[in-house]
């Protein structure tokens, strides 16, 4: 059976085969046998599923519609079943949106500016903090789409930039 | 005096649960009031009654004064609980409340508003023997005369809102180039916080660790402390971890600092719960930073490690009861607390909103929770996304934090994301086991705090398994 997660920057695809289980991330391959990572199932404890792993530790999951969020180990995490047409969407988008619903207070570039990694190209205040929003890859600016003092919501499209190739000598 | 019979509690989640429990214990009817995001909280649930406010954001809400007076008198609430944030520490708020014939359980409004001005207290307090940070705090907020004040106090220097709290409208000043951007970024961050975008400057104490003291004061004129808080381990000026007692805190210090901070409260001739924070300098010298007015976040260590219940203390100096015991009680073991927020540590630590899916902690004596949430409820954006508090005691510090790290990690919130295993790599380093952090540990370790344990494939390898097993393919049983 395959399945495809929703990752920050790549999908993830995962084939489990009885009880084989190989996921393929970036470029490696990993596989993984349950045999020797799973004993069994527990009975519930509030409403989560709970699985009693080999090594004595306890798993511990609900699953909401195509999200199944994981605790185990003292760690939280969740994944997302993708749309398998996300697998030829591109790898880095030009489009720097909103991460939550906030004002913007300060645009730091301007139309053509060239940036570096990490440099910061717009501050946004959410929770009467401001959040700076920083050049994800080296990039120059094509577009402006807030201005100072605007709201914003969260997804909303606030810049869109040109990525900057590296020239390789 | 007459007692008190009913108290409105102007503030939501977890404060209002926590001073809802006291009243009920002491046999006080509670009102709730609320927003409309919030009509279905744990708080509005737990209260005898609740009252609209209406409105979604807290200036339609929770801050605005008229509103809640008007739900006082329809509730016929005789006395009003602030909590902390919000109208906390607002003079005019306390001096409505006084006209109306309402208690306001908390300082007489001239403390507050002597305390609630950074310029102010500073003068004050200086003026009674307790040192404070080298720094300028004129009227004037021409940007030339910033230069030369900073220039005179030397580099680094800290931007302070004068109205400030909470680590808002703060920012660090290195050089002379940075000056000019620093100052306008923080009265901004002042103005949108307090409505008041006024700056002092104020000497950057290299390495410092943030020790406070509680204190209480009655109408009687008594005032005494409840021991120091350690409130180092901050992120952007928001406390992170805290713990009493203080490690590596010499007794010698300790009662320099405790009578500073009572100097501090007769001052002001302070009544209620008070707070009087101090910055430590690395060879041991101390200045006075700001007296918070109200009861703290991190109240419920001094809590666990005295035994006292100091919403029950505030309600009943608000009675005119004199303070049931006069001198410094004796603490008990060690206490410390975490705030787990829903804020993404990856993403610069952004809020995370949305619905918790689930939520649970683990039940064991030497463990308090204080929360305002429950499993079903939702984090919004209109208000400060605290998930909880957790609250450990132990026989000693190194017992407490061995016990803290257990209940971290076996806490679950499905939903937002959340600072959890950051608190945990946090709370497990060596620096902090040796009490060893100042209040800029958590920048300088950030990238080795935000690393992740699990083998990322490894987690996409369970999920492929569980997503299977819902679909009958059952592959570790059959």
């Amino acid at each position: 059976m395959d399945f495809l997660f929703e990752t920050k920057s790549k999908p993830t695809s995962v084939h489990v085969s009885g009880n084989r289980i190989r996921v393929r991330l970036e470029n490696q391959t990993y596989t993984i046998d349950t045999d020797s990572l799973i004993e069994g199932l527990k009975p519930k404890d509030q409403n989560l599923v709970t699985v009693q792993m080999k090594d004595g530790s306890l798993l511990k999951f609900l699953k909401i519609r195509n999200e199944i969020f994981f605790h185990w180990k003292g760690e939280s995490w969740n994944v997302k079943l993708a749309e398998r047409s996300y697998e030829v969407a591109g790898q880095t988008s030009p489009e720097i949106k909103s991460p939550m619903p906030g004002k913007v207070v300060q645009i730091s570039t301007s139309v053509g500016s060239e940036h570096g990694l990490g440099e910061t190209l717009l501050i946004l205040e959410a929770m009467k903090m401001e959040n700076a929003i920083k050049a994800p890859y080296p990039c120059s600016v094509e577009e402006i789409r807030k201005q100072q003092g605007e709201l914003v919501q969260q997804d909303e499209v606030l810049l869109i930039l040109h990525r900057i190739e590296v020239e390789k000598t | 005096m007459k007692p008190i019979q009913k108290i409105l509690i102007a503030n939501r989640g977890e404060i209002a649960v926590r001073v809802i429990r006291t009243a009920k214990k002491m046999g006080i009817k509670t009102v709730a009031v609320y927003s409309d995001p919030d009509s279905q909280s744990l708080f509005v649930l737990s209260a005898d009654e609740a009252y609209p406010l209406g409105g979604t954001d807290a200036r339609s809400s929770y801050l605005n004064v008229e509103k809640v007076i008007e739900a006082c008198l329809a509730t016929g609430a005789d006395a009003v609980h602030p909590g902390y944030g919000f109208l906390s520490e607002n003079t005019d708020f306390a001096k409505k409340l006084e006209q109306n014939g309402i208690r306001f359980i908390g300082p007489k409004s001239h403390s507050i508003e002597a305390m609630g001005d950074k310029i102010g207290s500073r003068i004050l307090v200086a003026k009674s023997g307790v040192p404070v940070v080298p720094g300028y705090e004129g009227h004037s907020q021409e940007m030339s005369v910033f230069k030369n004040e900073a220039d005179k106090i030397g580099y680094p220097v800290m931007a302070k809102a004068s109205a400030g709290g909470g680590g808002k409208g703060m920012r660090r000043i290195n050089s002379p180039e940075e000056l000019e951007s620093g100052i306008l970024s923080a009265k901004r961050e002042a103005m949108s916080a307090f409505g008041d975008d006024r700056i002092l400057l104020e000497k950057y104490i290299v390495n410092p660790r943030h020790v406070e003291f509680q204190i209480f004061g009655d109408t009687q004129g008594n005032i005494i402390h409840l021991h120091e808080r350690d409130c180092s381990l901050q992120r952007r000026h928001q406390k992170v971890v805290e713990e009493t007692p203080a490690p590596n805190f010499p007794s010698s210090l300790k009662s320099k600092m405790a009578e500073a901070a009572v100097l501090a409260g007769k001052a002001v001739q302070y009544e209620g719960a008070g707070t009087v924070e101090f910055i430590l300098g690395e060879s041991g010298e101390f200045y006075f930073l700001e007296m918070n007015t109200r009861l703290q976040v991190e109240h419920p260590v001094t809590e666990m490690t005295t035994g006292l219940d100091l919403v029950e203390w505030q309600i009943r100096v608000c009675q005119g009861e004199p303070l049931p015991i006069l001198q410094t009680p004796p603490q008990k073991g060690h206490a410390v607390e975490v705030r787990i927020y829903a804020e993404d540590p990856k993403e610069g630590f952004l809020p995370s909103i949305g619905k918790i899916h689930h939520l649970s902690f683990p039940t064991r004596e030497d463990l308090r929770i204080d929360s305002g949430v429950v499993t079903g409820s939702e984090i919004t954006m209109y208000y400060d996304p605290m998930i909880a508090k957790l609250i450990v005691w132990g026989e000693d510090r190194e017992t407490a934090i061995q016990r803290l790290i257990e209940c971290l990690s076996e806490t679950i919130v499905f939903g937002p994301k959340t600072n959890l295993q950051f608190l945990q790599k946090l709370v497990s380093t060596k620096e902090f086991f040796q009490g060893k952090v100042s209040t800029h540990y958590i920048a300088d370790h950030e990238v080795e705090l935000l690393k992740e344990n699990t083998k990322e494939e490894l987690k996409f390898a369970l999920a492929g398994l569980f997503f299977s097993s819902k679909q009958n393919v059952d592959p570790w049983i059959t």
